[in-house]
């Protein structure tokens, strides 16, 4: 087979390996596979996933989508759970600078492609950005329907009374939607999508984003993807309206308010502090002079 | 019950055909059904009843034959050229399917609200509170306490089982309903309570009806009319209570003398 | 004024299950009841009575002859109507007191005499109002009406029956057996009931074994052992 690289390369990575890991067929069946979830937005695409030198569980799904997006020209972040500095993030950050040697940052200003794993950055992305969030499971009907013929079936026909079925079992045990991640959406008026695990609180942030939204799952085969500038509106009832979590506290390291913040336990007597999810921000806020109860200025 | 019919049919079927292998499951099947009436199709198991069933509503498709329904728009539209979305809305809004079995017909892991709220919600209900109201309405309907309206369905017996999935079924307020077997499984004497609960709901809904069954006393006590089948043929239909006691085909006299009288 | 015309009415038993033995049981009836008339069926035990009752009810299928009721402004067929038209005859213009009351259980008396009258339209109100009267007229104890009549005497469902019988006012009514298993003061009752029902201008069909009733209350009889089939 003649494959043409597209891209070469930087000295920086490996020899040995195609640019980026997979070969460049695979590159462009997973593409197409992208160009149709942009084209249909929220509607999962199944895609031949390959095996990849990781476990799944760990992010195929969302490293073939970058894979197959990622030039030697991008930027890339990559951040789990708000984090860049965490196992899997840094294994997936080394993953590609290994077989693409591409310029990789903490800020997400300065990437032009984040992949992630549960978070969506607090600060907002723009239009030459794509985020990539890797997906467990792509089905939100699953565990109320668990036979794919029939969920298939629901999305083709636009069949989502089970959806609020769902919400409607919370607020009738729990007095209120208990769901705080996987929240459903629907996509630019019609397909209900799993955001991915990421925290309810992400949700605003998908609707209308200038960046483009790719979601990758491996284990499952499938990829979706809200294009820019789509409505994404988290599914709920008039008289109980989705709402995004709030804490009584600030972070205490950059006392910011509007963050999704992580509660850390400090000693076996139960003193905790809640810090922001998003590691770049609060380190962002602290270098402008912002400090939280337990901080220090930098 | 109610005995003033329109003019026109709200289903009919025309030369029905379904084989399974060698097994001729509906002969030629013709019948019709108008709006407010309730037909009971009987005979013993084997005889094409619930295959009958599944095709006059469009679950499974015969070999030939149509089966039309006056839609609510007005006109007779062929069950089978409809499109899936089509006859999905219809199966979640102007019809009601009530299953033998409970089970077929609920989720078992979702709240008896939540089973009866489903309908609602698939067609558009989006505020918690009327739809909990609606619920609660429902299962007073069917003779159920509304404090248990949070309860897993697999913490009620067979009959509240099947009292809340005809409750589920019948909150859209359908025109049409089909039922197989819906009180087979019950001791008698909730039997006897469902088919009261089913034959005032019919009358007060002006609910149109298909009931199968292989029991005469329930075919007796909920239908106006009767088709009795045997081996995939409609061997006598007529009025219910001259079908039952002037039969006059050599399988519905065998079928009627073969019940025990209490 | 005519409301019930049987001509040329045959009726034969086939049993399928016992060999397909064939059992004629009458054939060539012609019979006439007008309004304000009460037509006594009589012979022997097996000759066809209450077969012919059940034929005029639609109960039994009339496979020769015509059944023809006066159904608001036209003749209907009984033996060659469709379903719906015997039914709408049903609820309209043709009772039936049959001897025995089969009912499901669980509906209550007062519901189930209230029936007819709701079902011809009268408002709900009304028609338990007047079923409360006839129940109180027939000596059913209060105490009863909100039973199932399931569990009570032969004597209490028959008079049930009659109750839920002359509860809606049908132009034609018949009535099997109406008296028997009664005690002397209801017997007494129905019979007035029955006389008050022909007087107000039902046209009546009976069957009464009760000699001293079918004298007070029927107009003419007709033998039916004259078309015993042979």
């Amino acid at each position: 087979m003649t494959a043409v690289q597209s891209e070469t390369p930087r000295a920086e990575a490996d020899s040995g390996y195609n640019f980026a890991y997979l070969d460049e067929q695979t590159k462009r069946m997973i593409r197409r596979a992208i160009l149709k979830a942009v084209a249909i937005p929220g509607y999962q695409v199944p895609f031949a996933s390959r095996e990849m030198p990781m476990p799944y569980g760990w992010g195929t799904g969302g490293v073939q989508v970058t894979a197959a997006v990622i030039g030697s020209d991008d930027v890339l972040k990559v951040i789990d759970q708000g984090s860049d500095d965490t196992t899997n993030a840094v294994s997936i950050r080394s993953f590609f600078v290994r077989t693409t040697g591409v310029e990789t940052t903490e800020k997400t200003r300065d990437a032009t492609l984040i992949q992630t794993r549960h978070r969506v950055p607090e600060t907002p992305l723009s239009e030459d950005q794509i985020l990539v969030y890797q997906v467990p499971i792509p089905e939100p009907l699953r565990f109320l329907e668990p036979r794919e013929t029939e969920t298939r079936r629901m999305h083709a026909l636009e069949d989502y009374g089970l959806m609020h079925v769902k919400l409607y079992e919370d607020i009738a045990h729990h007095g209120h939607i208990a769901t705080t991640y996987a929240y459903p959406v629907k996509v630019a008026g019609r397909y209900v999508m799993d955001p991915s695990p990421t925290p309810k609180f992400d949700n605003p942030k998908m609707n209308h984003s200038p960046a483009l939204q790719l979601f990758g799952a491996g284990r499952e085969k499938r990829i979706y993807a809200i294009p820019p500038h789509t409505e994404v509106v988290s599914l709920d009832f008039e008289d109980h309206p989705f709402e995004v979590q709030q804490w009584d506290n600030a972070c205490a390291l950059c006392g910011a308010t509007d963050s999704f913040l992580d509660e850390v336990i400090m000693d076996d007597a139960g003193k905790r502090m809640f810090v922001c999810s998003d590691s770049d921000y609060c380190e962002e806020r602290r270098a402008a002079g912002h400090v939280g109860e337990e901080g220090v200025p930098l | 019950m109610k005995t003033v019919f329109s003019e026109s049919p709200l289903l009919q079927a025309e030369g029905i055909e379904k084989r399974f292998g060698r097994v001729h499951a509906c002969n030629d099947v013709s019948l019709d059904l108008y709006p407010g009436e309730v037909l009971g199709i009987v005979g013993e198991s084997g005889s094409g009843k619930t295959t009958l069933l599944n095709i006059l509503s469009g679950r499974i498709e015969p070999e030939a034959g149509v089966v039309e329904y006056a839609v609510r728009e007005g006109g007779m539209r062929d069950v089978h050229q409809m499109g899936a979305a089509e006859r999905r809305m219809l199966m979640r809004t102007d019809w009601a399917f009530v299953h033998q079995n409970p089970r077929d017909g609920l989720r078992m892991n979702v709240s008896a609200g939540g089973n009866v709220g489903e309908r609602l919600m698939a067609v558009g209900a989006r505020h918690y509170g009327q739809i909990r109201d609606t619920a609660v309405d429902w299962l007073q309907k069917v003779e159920m306490e509304a404090g248990r309206i949070d309860d897993l369905p697999r913490t009620f017996s067979g009959g509240m089982q099947q009292r809340l999935q005809i409750a589920r079924n019948l909150v859209t307020r359908p025109r049409l309903a089909f039922m197989d077997e819906p009180t087979g499984g019950l001791d008698v004497s909730v039997q006897a309570r469902l088919l009261d609960l089913l034959r005032g709901l019919v009358g007060d809904l002006g609910l149109a009806a298909i009931v199968v069954t292989h029991d005469l006393a329930v075919a007796r006590h909920l239908s106006h009319r009767l088709a009795v089948m045997r081996r995939g043929e409609v061997v006598e239909t007529g009025l219910t209570d001259q079908v039952l006691d002037d039969p006059q085909h050599p399988y519905t006299q065998l079928l009627v003398s073969s019940i025990l009288k209490a | 004024m005519e409301m019930l015309k049987l001509s040329g009415v045959a009726k034969t038993f086939q049993l399928h299950t016992q060999g397909g033995v064939s059992l004629p049981v009458m054939s060539g009836v012609n019979l006439t009841v007008s309004q304000g008339e009460c037509l006594a069926l009589t012979g022997a035990s097996g000759v066809g009575k209450s077969t012919l009752m059940r034929m005029i009810y639609g109960n039994f299928k009339c496979a020769e002859g015509a059944i023809l009721v006066r159904h608001g402004d036209e003749w209907l067929d009984l033996a060659s109507a469709h379903p719906h038209a015997v039914l709408d005859a049903r609820r309209r213009t043709i009772g039936y007191v049959s001897q025995f009351l089969r009912v499901l259980p669980r509906v209550a008396t007062l519901d189930i005499v209230s029936e007819p009258a709701r079902a011809q339209g009268v408002p709900d109100d009304a028609a338990r109002a007047h079923a409360k009267d006839l129940l109180t007229r027939l000596r059913i104890p209060e105490a009863l009406w909100s039973l199932s009549p399931i569990t009570f005497s032969g004597g209490e469902q028959q008079r049930v029956n009659l109750a839920r019988g002359f509860a809606a006012r049908y132009p034609i009514l018949l009535l099997d057996e109406p008296t028997a298993s009664l005690d002397a003061e209801n017997r007494q009752t129905v019979i007035e009931m029955i006389i008050e029902a022909r007087e107000a201008g039902s046209a009546l069909v009976g069957i009464f074994h009760d000699l001293e009733a079918r004298k007070q209350i029927t107009t003419h009889d007709l033998d039916l052992t004259v078309y015993a089939a042979a």
